[in-house]
């Protein structure tokens, strides 16, 4: 069964002056796949992301998620999804600095209705998963990219996520933290299974992914399977 | 996200800006604590004064010229008079009168061999009901009697302060000082009694009412006629009787307004204690303008803080969080913030009325007591808490508006 089904879906920045940054969009992706969305700068597939992960309206054509159509959710369950069926990894991290690596990731806990004596064990195990548990403790502006990027994955995972995202998530790391980060990504994948929506430029990086979304001008140029 | 975290979430956010969050508050502390202040001095000047009236005690009533206590020009109403006195000394027309003394105020220098002097007040009465009533007794020499009344002598009896002032460590029974312009002799002397019922009786000149309306006021009124019932409980009823004989002597129908009015404690404390309220209400309004002035810095800080914040409000909507989410907590860190604010000033205010009430006991009024109203704190904490809300809500619903996306983008 397909996770998210898109059918001719276009979006339009409305301006002055109006910008129609995808155009005709058609392609469903399933539960468990790893896509990886690549295009040049400015082909549209960051706005395609920030689409499918609920943070951005679509403006025309169809968009289903878990067989429910985006325009039929309330205000209050856009932001349940958000919260309960999508975990985000940003290019510049997105940490609140002068929290702590725990405090950052226990955020998404505080907007669910998870039982707050369930947190700390979510939240160290997560916190495990990405290899963290030394830096639990420390403010999140004296960690190295590379651990703050993997911060950010554990604050995606720790409310248990069906699909990822993940937006340029090795575009400020050095190649060994990039490694590390798209390691992480892999594992989620294989071995627990998470639905992965990658967008990068990098082709190396896409090639990680099972599928890949080619992307110029908007429109989708090739759509096929890697490995 | 539950109120717990709400309130949590809002403090961290608040206590990752320390410095700005103190200067923030400034205002509301202030504006509060000036508040505390005013409505804790307006509450010991009542104390103050009520105080004084009620050691007249509860069986006195006071008849006055004028139909409004409360008229400042009830000074220029036709004074009370001998026809008033003798109608209220009928037994009949006032059956539960205890005493009667008509009484004359007036004010003017004393002086004594070149030494000059102005008391507090100079008070034409019966010498033994003022020593029943308001506790002036002689301590050297002796009261003027009734006779020295009859005959209008030139006798007086002075407070320790007075005496002292004129004669020094001297002895001055038996010496003539000059009331205004006319010659009395001295009979007696009070010890330091201090404040007694709104009169510092150790300022007083107290001469016989018939001496001072023939050499100091001029004319045959009296500003006062103090009544006493013969038991607190018939107070009220001997008021009426007033009333209605001081009508009869001065054949006012019963449509006419009186041009006098009679006054029982229990009156004056309730209208006294209505002007101080309203003059401790009409401080606190004029106070309660800092607050908001306080209220628009919140106001202003919150704006400059949603603007800063902008890549973590795009970030908790990302994560989750609800328009409500944002609302309720940049909501919670103004009233958090106000709150903190108001506590610090009731402390503040609290602290600055005890200051005052040690200087006005050390130097203005002796009787003067401390005095921290609890609705004062009520309000102090109601009004800063509301102001937060008030203030905050522009801010936080700026917030909460934010689209996530672009909120993230923002730089």
């Amino acid at each position: 069964m397909s996770l998210f089904e898109i059918q001719n879906l276009n979006k339009t920045f409305y301006g002055p002056p109006d910008t129609q940054v995808l155009f005709d969009l058609s392609f469903s992706i399933k539960k468990g796949e790893f896509v990886s969305i690549m295009g040049p700068s400015g082909s549209g597939k960051s706005t395609l992301l920030h689409i499918l992960g609920f943070l951005l309206d679509p403006s025309d054509g169809v968009f289903r998620f878990d067989g429910k159509e985006y325009c039929e959710h309330s205000e209050e369950e856009i932001a349940h999804v958000r919260n309960k069926k999508m975990g985000f990894v940003f290019q510049t991290f997105n940490l609140l600095p002068r929290q702590t690596v725990y405090e950052n990731v226990s955020l998404p806990l505080k907007y669910s209705s998870t039982p707050e004596s369930d947190w700390d064990q979510r939240i160290k195990s997560v916190v495990e998963l990405v290899g963290l548990s030394h830096r639990s403790d420390f403010i999140t502006s004296k960690l190295s990219g590379g651990e703050r990027q993997r911060t950010a994955i554990a604050r995606a995972l720790v409310n248990k996520p069906e699909v990822i995202f993940a937006d340029e998530p090795t575009g400020n790391l050095d190649t060994k933290s990039g490694d590390v980060v798209m390691d992480t990504l892999k594992k989620l994948h294989k071995e627990m299974g998470h639905t992965i929506i990658l967008v990068t430029h990098e082709k190396e990086t896409a090639e990680c992914a099972e599928r890949m979304l080619y992307i110029k001008d908007g429109q989708i140029e090739s759509d096929r399977k890697i490995h | 996200m539950n109120f717990k975290q709400t309130v949590l979430t809002a403090l961290s956010g608040l206590s990752t800006h320390k410095g700005r969050s103190a200067l923030t508050i400034l205002g509301i502390v202030i504006g509060v604590a000036s508040i505390i202040a005013v409505m804790s001095l307006g509450s010991g000047a009542q104390q103050l004064i009520v105080g004084e009236i009620s050691q007249l005690g509860a069986e006195t009533v006071a008849v006055i010229p004028g139909d409004d206590i409360t008229d400042p020009t009830a000074i220029f109403a036709d004074l009370l008079t001998q026809r008033d006195v003798d109608a209220l000394s009928v037994r009949s027309n006032v059956p539960d009168r205890l005493e009667i003394s008509p009484i004359v105020i007036t004010s003017g220098l004393v002086s004594y061999r070149g030494e000059s002097y102005r008391p507090g007040f100079i008070i034409g009465a019966d010498a033994e009901f003022f020593a029943e009533t308001f506790g002036m007794y002689a301590s050297d020499g002796a009261s003027f009697t009734k006779s020295d009344i009859q005959a209008g002598n030139r006798v007086v009896m002075i407070g320790r302060k007075v005496k002292n002032e004129l004669f020094g460590d001297s002895d001055a029974i038996g010496e003539s000082i000059m009331i205004r312009d006319s010659r009395f002799r001295v009979v007696g002397v009070s010890p330091a009694i201090g404040q007694r019922a709104m009169f510092d009786i150790d300022e007083l000149v107290l001469v016989p009412y018939t001496s001072a309306q023939t050499y100091l006021v001029g004319g045959s009124g009296f500003h006062r006629i103090i009544i006493k019932a013969d038991s607190p409980d018939h107070v009220n009823r001997m008021a009426v009787d007033i009333e209605n004989t001081l009508r009869d002597v001065r054949n006012l129908r019963p449509d006419d307004s009186a041009n006098f009015s009679v006054v029982t404690q229990q009156g004056l404390i309730d209208q006294i204690s209505t002007i101080v309220g309203i003059l401790t209400a009409f401080l606190v309004s004029v106070v309660a303008i800092s607050l908001v002035v306080g209220g628009i810095g919140i106001m202003n800080i919150m704006l400059v803080s949603v603007t800063e914040r902008t890549k973590e409000i795009g970030l908790r909507k990302a994560l989750g969080a609800t328009r409500q989410d944002i609302l309720r907590q940049f909501l919670m860190e103004a009233v958090i913030l106000t709150v903190a604010g108001g506590l610090i000033g009731i402390a503040l205010g609290a602290l600055v009325a005890f200051g005052a009430s040690l200087v006005l006991v050390q130097v203005l009024v002796t009787g003067w007591e401390y005095s921290f109203p609890i609705s004062s704190a009520v309000i102090g904490v109601g009004v800063s808490a509301t102001v937060g809300l008030v203030f905050g809500i522009y801010p936080a619903n700026q917030a909460s508006k934010k689209s996530p996306i672009e909120a993230l983008r923002y730089e």
